[in-house]
């Protein structure tokens, strides 16, 4: 009878008697969202009249680590000869908040003698945790993880012990493992680590909802045990199988309100023998997951149905075994249903009790429809499962069910319907498109390939820039300016001694001489703006001379044009050494006309 | 007037350079063998032979069109729908659109006297899906490159007009094109969000159970029937979970639906 004391004092009293009270008060209005506070409940009442209801205060933002309820003080007082008695009784939670902000504890409750009363909801609040804190006033502190104990055992004060029903079980058979923690001390908490895993089993949780403590003494010890998980087993295979350790955190009490010490339990792990299933009467083809004690029923939704309706047949497993895991048997072999039938694919439904040992039932319904008409039968059929009690297979059977088809299904619509002398077209499907021949729909997948995507995008914008670029350029070269013409006459100059060195190695000084004598022509009208062929040597040195040439060059330039004048006339008189040398001196020459500073020039500048 | 005929020229270029090609020998055997198969009432060998066209990546609403027939004549409905509906998407007009229109009605009947899902609190196809339900991926996509070439073309063009009456109209006509790019553009990338994004499929079984997980053995938590459209939103391994317009889920085996 922890938390329950009553003192019952005897006092006398000069006073008359109080009232009824009922109020509530918590041992801090401002906390941290580390602390937990102690919300105290006390009710005084007469006590002789009956208190016939009480509700604790409610609060979804605090959770309620333990709770004293209903510790009670009896007070027994005489006033002027008559006796009075007052109880208070005092309700006790400790509170931890869920998160912080100003939170509200709801009122408490009490019926008594047919009048109802509330405390006052009780607003508290809650900040964040300021660093290097250790405890703050009226809070005690409550700070994760709790520290590792320093008197607790895991291995003495609290483990974690895990069991199998049975060491030893054919492959398919239930086998059931349970985990229980046994505490010396009372547990505030417990929390898993590790759930354990059951590779090469099918696992069906058998874990109760509500678990209670038994009193268990062990070793001349006495402890608390509570199941903690319980897992009925279907192993999947032969051989030694291991269920892995259930690894938990448990937290002891240390006093009513405070977290004692926490530890890590580990359970051992299961290993489990698992034998193969005796050869020895096994049908072909016979599975493994159907090992337990089943039934089998089968029935239909009716026996007579019209042509094209369907018929609903269900086919009920039911036993004791993994349900879940179950095959049940095939209503052909070649799988789209019995003779005369066609059926679909089934609805599976389920319903599994899950015990300590599993049973339940399965449901499949198939909907199935007559492909001819006439008398039908679904023939019968057998289930062959594996009884682990017995030992040995047995088999679950169904009867042949009976079903009168009225009309033929394979009949078309257009006959089924209209009388002999009228022709009836019902709806049919138009026929095949042969008229054209096969074209693929590029479009549709076109920008689906991201190069094609990348290069039908680009493609616009960048033939545009190309376009931009070209005619920029086209246009800046054709302007007419002093660059311009002086790089269309170097152009013209080069192409024209390039030409004469051709005419050097064909021995034609003629056609050399000639172009010699165009290259400088050409020169002179690009610097000077005007055609000098008409104009005769003398002309054309007064002329230079008077454009700003200085007399050396202008007579250098005449005398190289009456060279070349005198040269084509007379061919037979200039050899290859002295047309190389001809064209040397041009070559000098135009170097001078282009350089020459002329008055012109300085104007410009 | 040559600076118009050219931007009209432009503007036809990429549609007739790129015309749908006709398939290979290999393919065009194929489906000319499952014709046969068909107009001699061998419908599993039509089957056969439109599927193997199929497979080597042909998009024909013809070809979907002949194989939805097959399926339909051999008594697979939700196949028939499928490929009734992939032809509509390849061709939403002209004729062969209208035959498979025609026929997908044909199938959805012959299923609702079978059995029809009716589904509580459908709720209506989205407003952009209902924009752009009129037009096809390939159609889309020829309009785009036509009037994006057209409009980059009718840029180069006026580089080479001079100023005058023709430049200003030639730019009059370059905003109409560039608001149908815009235009053209925004459907077009609706249209492959909605093929490559969104995975609609339809169901092709007569009867398909809907399972709580990806395994058979898991319990069914409702059926449908051919001919209905889904949504796949989860992939698990050769199982897929679907939603049903009305929102409600579940799990079926991959090959129990045609993706569109």
């Amino acid at each position: 009878m922890r938390g329950l004391w009553i003192a019952m004092l005897i006092t006398l009293a000069s006073s008359s008697a109080l009232a009824n009270s009922f109020e509530a008060k918590v041992s801090a209005e401002n906390m941290t969202i580390a602390e937990t506070v102690q919300l105290t409940v006390t009710l005084e009442r007469d006590g002789n009249a009956a208190l016939e209801s009480f509700r604790p205060p409610v609060s979804p933002d605090f959770d309620v680590l333990r709770a004293v309820e209903g510790a009670q003080q009896l007070s027994w007082s005489i006033v002027n000869g008559k006796q009075t008695v007052r109880m208070v009784e005092e309700h006790v939670y400790l509170l931890r908040p869920k998160k912080k902000g100003v939170l509200v504890i709801g009122a408490a409750i009490a019926r008594l003698a047919g009048q109802e009363l509330k405390t006052k909801p009780i607003t508290v609040r809650v900040g964040g945790v300021p660093k290097n804190m250790i405890s703050s006033a009226g809070g005690s502190s409550l700070v994760e993880p709790v520290p590792p104990p320093a008197s607790m055992r895991a291995d003495v004060d609290v483990h974690v012990e895990a069991s199998a029903d049975r060491p030893r079980v054919f492959v398919g058979e239930q086998v059931n493992a349970a985990w229980r923690l046994w505490a010396a001390s009372d547990i505030l908490r417990y929390r898993s680590i590790d759930d354990p895993k059951t590779d090469g089993f099918w696992s069906e949780d058998l874990t109760p909802q509500q678990r209670a403590w038994e009193r268990q003494v062990s070793r001349g010890r006495e402890y608390q045990v509570m199941l903690l998980l319980q897992r009925g087993l279907f192993p999947l295979r032969p051989g030694k199988l291991t269920v892995t350790p259930l690894k938990a955190e448990i937290t002891t009490q240390r006093s009513m309100f405070e977290p004692g010490a926490s530890a890590i339990a580990s359970s051992d792990a299961i290993e489990i023998d698992v034998r193969p299933l005796p050869a020895e009467g096994r049908p072909a083809g016979f599975p493994a997951t159907n090992v337990g004690r089943f039934e089998m029923k089968a029935a239909v939704d009716r026996t007579h149905v019209a042509a094209g309706d369907a018929v609903t047949f269900k086919l009920t497993l039911s036993g004791t075994g993994n349900i879940h895991g179950i095959k049940p048997p095939k209503l052909s072999e070649k799988g789209d249903g019995p003779d005369g039938w066609r059926a679909y694919e089934p609805t599976v439904k389920e319903n599994i009790e899950r015990s300590a040992e599993i049973r339940g039932e399965k449901v499949l319904t198939y909907l199935m429809t007559p492909q001819r008409g006439g008398h039908l039968t679904i023939p019968a059929l057998e289930l062959p499962f594996f009884d682990p009690k017995l030992g040995r297979y047995e088999v679950a059977r169904t009867g042949v069910l009976e079903v009168e088809v009225e009309g033929d299904p394979k009949r078309g619509e257009a006959s089924a319907s209209g009388s002999a002398t009228e022709n009836v077209l019902s709806r049919q499907i138009r026929p095949l498109r042969t008229r054209s021949a096969l074209h693929t729909r590029l479009g549709e997948r076109l920008f689906e390939m991201p190069r094609v995507r990348l290069a039908l995008l680009l493609t616009p914008p960048l033939t545009w820039l190309l376009v931009l670029i070209v005619d920029g350029l086209r246009r800046r070269l054709q302007r007419d300016t002093l660059r311009s013409r002086r790089r269309r006459a170097r152009a013209s100059a080069r192409r024209r001694l390039k030409v004469a060195d051709y005419h050097i190695k064909a021995q034609r000084p003629p056609a050399f001489f000639a172009e010699c004598a165009r290259a400088i022509y050409e020169h002179l009208e690009f610097r000077l703006g005007q055609k000098f062929e008409s104009y005769t040597l003398d002309e054309l040195r007064a002329q230079l001379h008077k454009s700003g040439f200085s007399k050396e060059t202008a007579e250098a330039i005449a005398r190289e044009l009456e060279n070349c004048d005198f040269a084509r006339f007379a061919p037979s008189a200039s050899g290859p050494g002295e047309m190389r040398a001809a064209a040397r001196r041009v070559r000098t020459l135009l170097g001078f006309i282009e350089n020459e500073r002329l008055a012109g020039d300085k104007e410009a500048a | 007037m040559k600076a118009v005929f050219f931007a009209v020229l432009l503007l036809a270029l990429p549609r007739a350079a790129a015309a749908d090609p006709l398939v290979g020998a290999a393919e065009d055997a194929s489906y000319r063998r499952g014709n046969e198969a068909y107009l001699r009432g061998d419908y599993p060998e039509a089957v056969l032979a439109y599927e193997q066209v199929v497979a080597l990546g042909i998009i024909s609403e013809e070809l979907f069109y002949n194989l939805g027939n097959a399926y339909y004549k051999q008594g697979a409905l939700g196949a028939a729908i499928y490929n009734y509906e992939r032809a509509l998407e390849v061709e939403r007009s002209g004729s062969a659109a209208d035959d498979a229109r025609y026929n997908l009605e044909a199938a959805r009947e012959v299923v609702r006297r079978r059995s029809e899902d009716r589904l509580v609190g459908a709720e209506t196809v989205p407003f952009w899906m209902r924009i752009i339900a009129p037009f096809s991926t390939g159609n889309l996509t020829w309009a785009f490159l036509s009037v994006y070439f057209a409009l980059f073309g009718l840029l180069i063009v006026l580089r080479f007009i001079s100023p005058g009456f023709l430049r200003v109209s030639l730019w009059v006509l370059f905003g109409f094109l560039a608001l149908a790019t815009g235009t053209v553009s925004t459907l077009l990338g609706t249209r492959l969000y909605l093929v490559t994004r969104v995975e609609r499929a339809i169901v092709l079984p007569d009867t398909l159970a809907v399972h709580e997980g990806p395994d058979a053995n898991y319990q069914t938590s409702f059926t449908v029937h051919a001919g209905l459209h889904v949504h796949i939103t989860e992939h698990d391994q050769d199982w897929v979970r679907v939603r049903l317009q009305n929102g409600l889920e579940g799990w079926v085996q991959a090959r129990a639906v045609g993706k569109l």
